[in-house]
């Protein structure tokens, strides 16, 4: 399903949280809306299952108008047959999570094979185990995994994630990362994805927009947006950025501590050496901007050197200065 | 460094020896104040001419007579419940779902029916509603509906206008504790209103609801007010206005005062046990990282005009037709006239301090009483909370301290006239060696136990907003128990203390069923000052006094209120 905004805002007492967004989601993508706390991702979200009401602006799924400030058209989150996973999951106390499952198409008044149909996607998310409990019984991944079923069980053609991993813990998060993702293309839905965390977005989507203070700035695939970042948000806001001057910068790992032929050479200044693992981070000071590089060996802080970076890998910013 | 932590040996050997007094001084003191009126109820309930007479009080208990009174109680306080859920229930909905919630000034006026003595409400009414009453000055066409309001019916209605907001606040924080994600989610799988509120709201509030229902069912039956006035005008007996009689009307029959209050007891602990069940098994723990703020996209345009409408009809029955009929009555002239430009007048507010002293005497009394209950109340509150959170405890509370806690928290627990009669009973045995009984001393006395609760309860939620770090930052700064006690906990605890107080002051100034029950012969308070000129004197004047009595009040409590805001601010 096609999701299409055209110039939705919104405000909330009297402050912009959305300016003017268009935006088109398409069909069978995985859509992630990446930006820092208090954005307005969230918000674009809800305005698209209709939780919130924008204040101007269109909104379509494929040809059908869900939401028009002109036409007076605003239709009930109940009526758009999304699937939704919130950040705390909602999951009703007092039901089981059998029951939380069949809620939707209870509602729905689909009562043929309602059994069969919340087993199977109870299977799905390997729970059909624990479809006599309640949620509070489960643990943080079993009940993120109840959200899920319960998005799911309608066949939306569409699901929205509102940062669902941002209630687990660090290990959880990523296998749940990987049955969500495994889960969503298999059923070849269209979803939309809501994160702060780059890592999350990088990995999972197939198309990124970069919102910042109710704004897209960038709405792209991920690698383009890693490679190519339209604004110095964009730029630092996905993966590490390297500032030469205002309008140039380069990732880490384009450089080297060693010399490179046609490269250019800079000098900086060692700060500190931190140790990952696989490699050094370092933290090195270049005129009024920080770098951080990668380097196999610790530096010593204070120590000077040079830093080698092939032209084709200067990033140069085009559009706008923060 | 400090004089309590330096001084003499001498004065370190007083402060063990307080110490080691006090732990036995409290436990005994609540025993005197609390314990003994209760036993004292149960051995006259059930010990007559020295025998044990369990059969004796049964029967007398399901004598026709109290068996229906017991069921008007009853029925009373269960039609109460039902009212004041219907007036409640639809407010809170509207000022936590929709755009009536950004109206902050809404809470203050809904609690204004509940601040109001249920007995001037009552009054207000009847003033209203009676035969050639205000409403038939106003609508002459209105002639006749004074039979329908003065029953059960009319009954019912005052007593849910003055409870409701009770329901309402506990309704409304159950709402808003309930994360706004769990009606999203329904309403995202396809429930509409109807069945995001059968489904998710209701079944999510009903534990909630049954403790609030309790509540109010409660204190229906333990009310007073309402049923001495307007319950006698239509005969309507309910237990307080019985156990009242008993030990007021002659023949005055203390033994069927008691045995009354025994059942009344019996009644209100299995509620409570009630309550508890409930409220143990029906909680939810409600899953998810917490609270967020309730998105207001609530009602329609239609549905908001409604809730205003709503909203606007609860008010002007609550507080608009008792309040109107309290102010003109309190300035007319002459009743007979009635309303008409020219017949009123200031006199009758001059007439309470200047025809005879009675009045200005009777608001001596209630400022003396509430300065002095509010203000041993809150000592001995302060006192047993500190008792209970002490070291090394670590500010849990040990076994002793629960039995304590619970012993001071009965008083609220219990119908306030239970514990007045017990207190009668008791001081009136021991009226041979300390003679306080038919003295001022026995009221200041009865109205500190009344409403020690209050203190105890406010303080101890100041105390445990306190977090232990920072006492025990001061012990490790050097400061012995009695200096962290001055310089930390006690400033500390200074805002809930004086916030006890002020409800005390309040809830006292106004007290009928103690000062009707134990005040010494030709004292007057405020409210039963009010009461005897209403039922036969000027009733003008007893308006115009319960007006003074609703100002001061409220006043005072904004007053205080106003000199605690900067405390609060310097301290965050």
């Amino acid at each position: 399903m096609n999701i299409y905004l055209k110039a939705v805002t919104k405000e909330f007492n009297h402050q912009v949280v959305i300016k003017s967004t268009t935006l088109e989601i398409q069909s069978g993508r995985f859509t992630t809306l990446l930006g820092p706390s208090g954005c307005g991702k969230t918000t674009l979200l809800r305005l698209i299952a209709g939780l919130e009401t924008a204040d101007q602006g269109e909104i379509y799924f494929d040809r059908q108008c869900m939401y028009s400030a002109s036409r007076h058209i605003n239709v009930p989150p109940e009526r758009r047959g999304l699937g939704f996973v919130f950040q705390d999951f909602a999951l009703w106390p007092h039901l089981t999570v059998f029951e939380n499952v069949a809620f939707g198409l209870r509602a729905r008044h689909c009562r043929q094979q309602l059994r069969e149909q919340v087993l199977q996607v109870l299977q799905a998310v390997r729970l059909e185990d624990c479809a006599r409990r309640y949620p509070q019984q489960l643990s943080g991944g079993q009940q993120q995994r109840v959200a899920f079923a319960r998005a799911l069980v309608t066949q939306p053609a569409c699901v929205l994630f509102d940062e669902p991993f941002s209630a687990l813990d660090a290990r959880l998060r990523e296998s749940m990362r990987l049955e969500l993702k495994a889960m969503v293309s298999r059923l070849g839905i269209t979803a939309v994805l809501v994160t702060h965390d780059q890592t999350e977005a990088m990995s999972m989507s197939d198309r990124i927009a970069v919102i910042s203070a109710g704004q897209i700035e960038q709405y792209d695939r991920p690698e383009v947006i890693y490679q190519a970042p339209l604004t110095p948000f964009s730029a630092r806001f996905v993966g590490l950025s390297n500032w030469i001057d205002d309008w140039h910068m380069f990732r880490p790992e384009n450089a080297s501590l060693r010399p490179l032929a046609e490269a250019r050479s800079f000098e900086v200044t060692i700060r500190s050496s931190q140790f990952l693992g696989s490699t050094y981070h370092i933290s090195t000071a270049f005129g009024r901007y920080n770098w951080s590089l990668f380097s196999d060996r610790r530096l010593a802080p204070g120590q000077t050197c040079s830093v080698y970076i092939k032209p084709q890998n200067i990033i140069r910013i085009e559009r706008g200065k923060e | 460094m400090n004089s309590a932590s330096n001084g003499p040996a001498v004065v370190q050997l007083l402060v063990k020896g307080l110490k080691r007094l006090s732990r036995f001084l409290l436990p005994a003191l609540l025993i005197g104040l609390i314990i003994c009126p209760l036993l004292t109820i149960l051995l006259r309930a059930l010990v007559r001419d020295g025998h044990l007479a369990l059969n004796q009080a049964l029967t007398e208990l399901l004598t026709s007579q109290h068996a229906q009174m017991i069921g008007n109680s009853l029925l009373l306080a269960a039609l109460v419940v039902i009212v004041s859920t219907i007036l409640a229930a639809p407010i809170a909905y509207f000022m936590t779902r929709s755009s009536l919630a950004r109206h902050h000034w809404l809470d203050i006026i809904l609690l204004i029916p509940f601040m109001t003595p249920p007995y001037i409400g009552a009054m207000g009414w009847i003033l209203f509603m009676q035969k050639r009453g205000l409403l038939q000055q106003l609508l002459p066409g209105a002639a006749g509906l004074e039979t329908c309001f003065f029953s059960l019916g009319g009954l019912v209605l005052v007593m849910s206008l003055h409870v409701f907001p009770f329901m309402l606040t506990m309704l409304k924080n159950a709402l808003l504790n309930l994360p706004s994600g769990f009606e999203e989610a329904a309403a995202i799988s396809g429930a509409g209103f109807g069945r995001r509120l059968r489904k998710v709201v209701l079944p999510l509030l009903s534990g909630n609801y049954a403790i609030g229902a309790l509540l109010v069912f409660v204190k229906t039956l333990s009310e007073y007010g309402t049923p001495a006035t307007l319950g006698q005008r239509i005969g309507f007996e309910v237990f307080t206005t019985d156990i009242h009689r008993y030990a007021t009307v002659a023949p005055v029959d203390f033994a069927q005062a008691a045995n009354l209050s025994f059942a009344l007891i019996g009644i209100c602990l299995i509620l409570w046990m009630l309550q508890s069940w409930i409220s143990r098994r029906h909680q939810y723990q409600l899953v998810g990282s917490g609270v967020r703020a309730q998105s207001q996209r609530g009602l329609s345009r239609r549905g908001t005009v409604f809730a205003w409408i709503y909203l606007s009809l609860v008010l002007l029955l609550a507080i608009g037709i008792p309040y109107f009929s309290i102010l003109t009555t309190s300035f007319i002239k002459l009743r007979g006239y009635g309303l008409r430009a020219g017949n009123f007048t200031w006199q009758h507010y001059q007439d309470l301090f200047t025809a005879n002293t009675k009045g200005r005497q009777a608001l001596i009394n209630s400022v003396g009483l509430a300065l002095s209950s509010a203000t041993l109340a809150s000592i001995l509150g302060t006192a047993i909370v500190l008792r209970l959170r002490r070291k090394p405890s670590g500010g849990r509370v040990d076994r002793g301290g629960r039995l304590l806690e619970a012993t001071a928290l009965l008083p609220e627990m219990l119908p306030g006239i239970v514990l007045v009669i017990g207190i009668m009973l008791f001081w009136n045995d021991l009226y041979r060696v300390i003679p306080l009984y038919n003295t001022l001393g026995i009221m200041v006395l009865a109205y500190t136990v009344l409403f020690l609760p209050y203190s105890v309860q406010y303080v101890s939620s100041a105390y445990s907003q306190l977090s232990p770090s920072l006492l025990a930052a001061a012990s490790v700064a050097g400061g012995r128990p009695a200096y962290v006690l001055r310089r930390i906990t006690l400033p500390l605890l200074f805002k809930g203390i004086l916030s006890g107080w002020m409800m005390i002051f309040m809830i006292a100034f106004r007290e009928l069923v103690t000062a009707s029950l134990i005040a010494p012969p030709d004292t007057l308070v405020v409210s039963t000052y009010i009461l005897r000129e209403f039922e036969q004197g000027s009733v003008s004047l007893g308006m115009a006094m319960a007006v003074l009595c609703v100002l001061f009040t409220t006043g005072s409590l904004l007053l205080l209120n106003r000199l605690l805001k900067p405390a609060g601010h310097r301290r965050s």
